[in-house]
């Protein structure tokens, strides 16, 4: 892997062009195939808040958000667990989660309603279960 | 080469629990979008999976990707713990490096010394040092190149043949 740097305030356009155009140079000083680069953007939060006591990163909680186009197919997100989150009671007690809770629903109308997909660009429509996994 | 941009933007969030281990959340968003509605996005939704994790978010990043479907072969003997690493002095003082890997070893002089005559040697610094976009991790203009050798890596266990037998 090769990294560089570059000065903020130039369009991603303006980032890969220039990352294409070193590519072309780096090629002939490498035996090796170029298959792949990325511009990445880097923010980090100044001010963190503090974890909440006792809170652990595993297990996860995992979302399925069906997709616009394909109703019958879904994307995943996964993200840290908070356990009051979990259902107690009814069929999927211990195991479900409440996708009810004002915090959930936030998140959840959050990623229905903003910019995000799955990885092949297709919108994510709505979410459709969500349930505990126990992360190794 | 045919590289493409890949169909999505991957953002990642950073999240630290109370013992200090670190998870990961990763979503997608459309690679059409400006980097500038992602980030917007991307802050918003940060807040939101504070809040419902009680992890703090200590950073994130998000990616344009491009991938070249059709890749060429590499050439043959080439490994990537051979590189050539090159040097510019930045306008700040320091310095700044880039590393290239599987140095083809035709550039490299017989005392480790990259061939700063060669055409294509020539080119790449060029399109470093010459390019306004370029500069230090601390965003300092990028000058003069400074040193420019070959360098080897140790092995990684990826990195050694599948067959290590003599016979």
């Amino acid at each position: 892997m090769m990294r560089g740097t570059f000065k903020a305030g130039f369009s991603t356009e303006d980032y890969l062009e220039a990352v294409a155009l070193l590519v072309e140079k780096v090629a002939p000083l490498s035996g090796c195939t170029i298959v792949r680069y990325a511009v990445v953007y880097r923010l980090r939060e100044t001010d963190p808040a503090t974890a909440r006591s006792t809170l652990s990163i595993t297990p996860l909680a995992r979302f399925l958000f069906t997709l616009t186009d394909t109703p019958d197919t879904f994307a995943e997100v996964s993200t840290p667990l908070d356990p009051s989150w979990v259902l107690t009671d009814g069929p999927l007690a211990g195991f479900g989660l409440d996708l009810a809770n004002s915090e959930v629903l936030d998140f959840t109308d959050s990623i229905t309603g903003g910019i995000w997909c799955d990885p092949f660009a297709i919108d994510l429509a709505a979410v459709d279960t969500a349930y505990v996994v126990e992360a190794s | 080469m045919a590289f493409t941009l890949e169909p999505t933007v991957k953002v990642i969030f950073n999240c630290l629990d109370e013992s200090g281990s670190e998870g990961k959340v990763m979503l997608h968003a459309p690679s059409s979008q400006l980097a500038s509605v992602v980030q917007t996005n991307a802050t918003a939704l940060a807040a939101l999976i504070q809040a419902i994790t009680g992890c703090s978010v200590r950073s994130y990043s998000y990616s344009y990707e491009v991938s070249d479907p059709a890749a060429a072969a590499a050439a043959a003997g080439s490994r990537i713990e051979h590189k050539g690493r090159f040097i510019w002095n930045l306008a700040n003082g320091l310095e700044t490096r880039a590393e290239v890997p599987g140095l083809d070893p035709a550039v490299v002089l017989s005392d480790g010394a990259i061939d700063l005559t060669n055409a294509d040697v020539l080119a790449f610094v060029g399109a470093v040092s010459a390019g306004t976009a370029y500069s230090g991790i601390d965003g300092s203009d990028i000058g003069a190149l400074k040193a420019a050798y070959e360098a080897f890596r140790r092995s990684t266990r990826n990195m050694l043949p599948a067959r290590r037998l003599a016979s």
